[in-house]
């Protein structure tokens, strides 16, 4: 009896305790958030007023109590983070003497605590900073590691962008879409370092084909004939993407790379070169893809059309549309934009 | 027989600690995974992530059947999401009413030759449609073949790597595609993604979105919100941090196109396609060694508008648990196989044992409780174990909850609206537990039975103050059909 009264009381206590946590939480929040919505109103209209104003961001700075520095450095970076140019720098220069209390926080166990720390002191920290956020692209965690790659693909951090690429086989497990953006987002300056990276066989393929998205984001006209040189034999994903790159940087005397591909037996590898051979091929290429084109992948029946198109075969188009089927469909939907 | 009914008694009641125990497990990895994910949130800064890699394309599939007094709204809705890139596909799946020709006039739509890219097999299509002004939206008319096939017609005619399944009736926040996208971004091998689905009873909406978050006054309405709270914040969040994501909810789940194709797209022989596919898309992976990854995450935000009477919330729960046993029992190879990992091996088994058969142990055991008592077998102390039992440890996974809630999202701003949850948590383990329990017991007769009925949903309408049309105005009675979609898609299996 005496174990089930302790089981009893237990558990009402747990009830009781889970009751009573969620009344604290809501009081502490409820403070908290009145407490920031009262710097938020104090802090806001000085640093929006540094942009426009003469006054001295250091000064400024030396009024902030410690007791809210946490706080204004928060204010301060979603601010800043919106900037570019003069009018961060003039933000940076109020933060800089208060990142102590965020700079502590890049040595926390919690990855999601090194990880907004290195945030902050990337977008507010002077360039002293760079060389530390560049340490964290070896972070045990991913997160961190992502963080301090997107921190150092920059423009004006365009120097560290070695660093990056010699660490992009650990970034394996993320989305091509976000890698090729991240290198990118360095912008012309990198283009040169990505083609070496991108003819370098000895790169890892998933690197190598994200380099490859990033120049045709850049479009890169120098990066058509690495990107030629790299097809034969190579990773379909790499020729794939490749041949992505031709269709936006490519030239004619690069289609002689391409033709071959329209009969690859994969079908995003057909469909890309057809793609390709639709913006920098000839109305010879356009007979040949029209020849070749007996597919049963949608996607390569719908290029095949726009390649077509692209080309302005409306013979070829035209003869497309009598084959029926997906042919027909797609050869429609890009004559006439899809009306029946 | 007495002492057969003791044994039986004291069973029950361990049935019952394991139970709630798991449960109370789960709420506490849930609290430490969610107040991790808040943080990695707060450090990802999702917007800046999302402009820098300009998202993902993804393409929003939308069965609607006879849906002609909501579709219309429920669209403009959509298209004013803030994601750079996708495109709404309409499935109207053979509606008697108007809903095509309300669309048609609405959207100034042209009838269009559109290639399918990909061949899963469903009732036939009649027509693609394509907006004119709107040059991401595009109506599917086929034939009715269910939700199920009316998201295989929609995933066909789709033309983005990703797609969202959602209900025609589901608001969607701004922001929830950029957020339920991100896990595609941050790994190349996710397959499939879930958020959370909220009640809206009680809320107001204006302009397609919820304006002001209130606890609903109908109190069945109020129970279900506790329900959801537990299964998304708790259940599902604490399956997750394990790997043991079975569900994403119809209602709202984004999803690699080209792997669902390859998996064969929804069942539409199920009323749980929702679950079936995600439990699908596990064994499809792991049969063929490649890696994947099945995400809930809790800050995509969808919000519905839960049954507020009794009949209809009843037929709901009969068919969520019809579906649920329709998987374990299509899925049976996969229970307590090592080949299936953390699903396979804890995931499943928990289902089957707690969530599937669990109705009935709890009704027997209510039943015998009762005998017990009435045959005077039963002692004091064992009245007091069983009654603490089954409310104290009841109550404190739904106070738990409210805790989750209140560290993480804090959706109820209200401090009247959190007191109520938290009464509600103590008097929902008087009756509406219980019958809940009765409802999913018909679920199980019904599956025996091989019923296939979706049953119908009366929508009440949620509160509006602006002057557009409100997708949920219309309170309207969709006559039970076979095999239609009635807008309403599996919820919480976890009780």
């Amino acid at each position: 009896m005496t174990g089930l009264a302790i089981a009893i009381v237990g558990l009402a206590a747990l009830n009781l305790l889970f009751a009573g946590l969620v009344l604290v939480l809501r009081v502490l929040h409820g403070r908290r958030a009145s407490r920031r919505k009262r710097r938020n109103e104090h802090w806001q209209p000085l640093l929006i007023g540094l942009l426009s104003d003469d006054s001295d961001p250091a000064a400024l700075a030396e009024q902030v109590d410690p007791a809210e520095q946490r706080d204004v450095i928060e204010i301060a970076w979603n601010i800043a983070r919106r900037l570019r140019g003069p009018d961060r720098e003039r933000i940076r220069a109020f933060a800089v003497p208060l990142l102590d209390v965020v700079a502590a926080d890049l040595a926390s166990g919690r990855a999601e605590t090194r990880a907004r720390a290195l945030q902050i002191v990337s977008c507010l920290g002077d360039t002293d900073g760079e060389a530390t956020i560049s340490t964290f692209l070896d972070d045990s965690s991913p997160l961190v590691s992502l963080v301090a790659a997107r921190a150092l693909c920059q423009p004006q951090r365009e120097q560290w962008f070695g660093e990056v690429l010699l660490r992009l086989d650990r970034y394996s497990s993320w989305s091509v879409a976000l890698l090729s953006s991240m290198l990118a987002g360095v912008g012309v300056a990198a283009a040169a370092r990505m083609r070496t990276y991108l003819a370098d066989g000895r790169n890892p393929v998933g690197g190598r084909v994200a380099v490859a998205r990033a120049l045709e984001l850049l479009r890169d006209p120098e990066a058509s004939d690495v990107a030629a040189a790299q097809i034969p034999g190579s990773d379909p994903n790499l020729i794939a993407a490749c041949l992505r790159l031709l269709s936006v940087v490519g030239r004619a005397e690069h289609a002689a790379v391409v033709r071959p591909l329209i009969a690859d037996e994969r079908f995003f590898v057909r469909s890309a070169a057809i793609m390709t051979l639709g913006r920098i091929g000839n109305r010879q290429d356009a007979r040949l893809i029209f020849e070749t084109t007996d597919d049963d992948s949608p996607w390569v029946a719908i290029r095949s059309a726009q390649a077509l198109a692209n080309l302005h075969a409306s013979d070829e188009l035209a003869l497309l549309a009598a084959r029926g089927g997906l042919l027909r469909d797609a050869a429609i939907e890009t004559l006439y934009g899809g009306a029946a | 027989m007495t002492g057969a009914l003791t044994a039986f008694n004291i069973f029950i009641i361990i049935y019952f600690v394991v139970l709630n125990g798991t449960y109370l497990l789960l709420s506490v990895t849930a609290f430490r995974s969610l107040r991790r994910y808040v943080d990695r949130l707060d450090s990802l800064q999702i917007d800046d992530l999302l402009a820098s890699s300009g998202g993902l394309p993804i393409s929003l599939v939308v069965p609607a059947f006879n849906e002609s007094a909501s579709i219309v709204p429920s669209v403009r809705s959509l298209l004013t999401l803030t994601y750079a890139d996708y495109e709404i596909v309409v499935v109207n799946d053979g509606s008697n009413d108007d809903t095509l020709r309300s669309l048609i006039d609405a959207f100034d739509l042209e009838e269009v030759t559109r290639v399918p890219t990909s061949s899963i097999p469903c009732a036939p299509v009649s027509a693609v449609y394509h907006g004119v002004r709107h040059q991401n939206l595009t109506v599917i008319d086929k034939a009715n073949g269910g939700k199920a096939d009316a998201l295989n017609a929609g995933l066909n005619y789709s033309r983005s790597a990703l797609f969202c399944a959602m209900d025609a009736d589901t608001i969607l926040e701004p922001d929830a595609l950029a957020r339920v996208v991100r896990p595609f971004l941050e790994d190349g091998s996710t397959v499939a993604v879930g958020g959370i689905v909220r009640i809206a009873n009680g809320c107001r909406v204006s302009g397609g979105s919820v304006e002001d978050i209130r606890l609903p006054r109908n109190m069945l309405a109020r129970f279900q919100v506790l329900e959801y709270l537990r299964a998304f914040l708790a259940a599902r969040v604490g399956w997750n941090s394990i790997g043991g994501t079975l569900i994403i909810s119809g209602a709202f789940g984004a999803f690699r196109r080209s792997v669902v194709a390859e998996a064969g797209g929804f069942d539409p022989d199920t009323v749980g396609e929702d679950m079936e596919l995600i439990v699908r898309l596990h064994r499809h992976c792991r049969d063929r060694g490649t890696p994947y990854r099945i995400e809930f995450i809790p800050d995509p935000v969808a919000w519905t508008e839960a049954p507020e009477r009794i009949a209809e919330l009843g037929r709901q729960r009969d068919r969520w648990q019809r579906g649920l046993a329709q998987v374990m029992v299509r899925h049976r190879k996969m229970i307590g196989n090592p080949k299936y990992g953390v699903p396979g091996l804890v995931a499943l088994p928990h289902y089957l044992a707690f969530e599937a058969f669990g109705p009935i142990v709890e009704l027997v055991g209510y039943l015998a409780f009762a005998l017990a008592v009435v045959m005077g077998v039963a002692s004091f102390g064992y009245i007091v174990a069983f009654l603490a039992v089954a409310v104290f440890l009841g109550s404190a996974l739904s106070v738990a909850a409210v805790a989750l809630e209140e560290i993480s999202f804090r959706r109820y701003r209200r401090s009247r609206d959190l007191l109520m949850l938290l009464g509600t948590a103590l008097i929902e383990n008087f009756g509406y537990r219980q019958l809940s329990s009765w409802w999913r017991l018909r679920g199980l007769v019904s599956a025996a039975r091989g019923d296939l009925e979706w049953g119908a949903m009366e929508r009440r309408g949620l509160e509006v103050t602006s002057d557009e049309p409100n997708p949920h105005e219309a309170a309207r009675s969709s006559e039970a059909r076979r095999r239609s979609n009635a807008g309403v898609s599996s919820g919480p299996a976890e009780q």
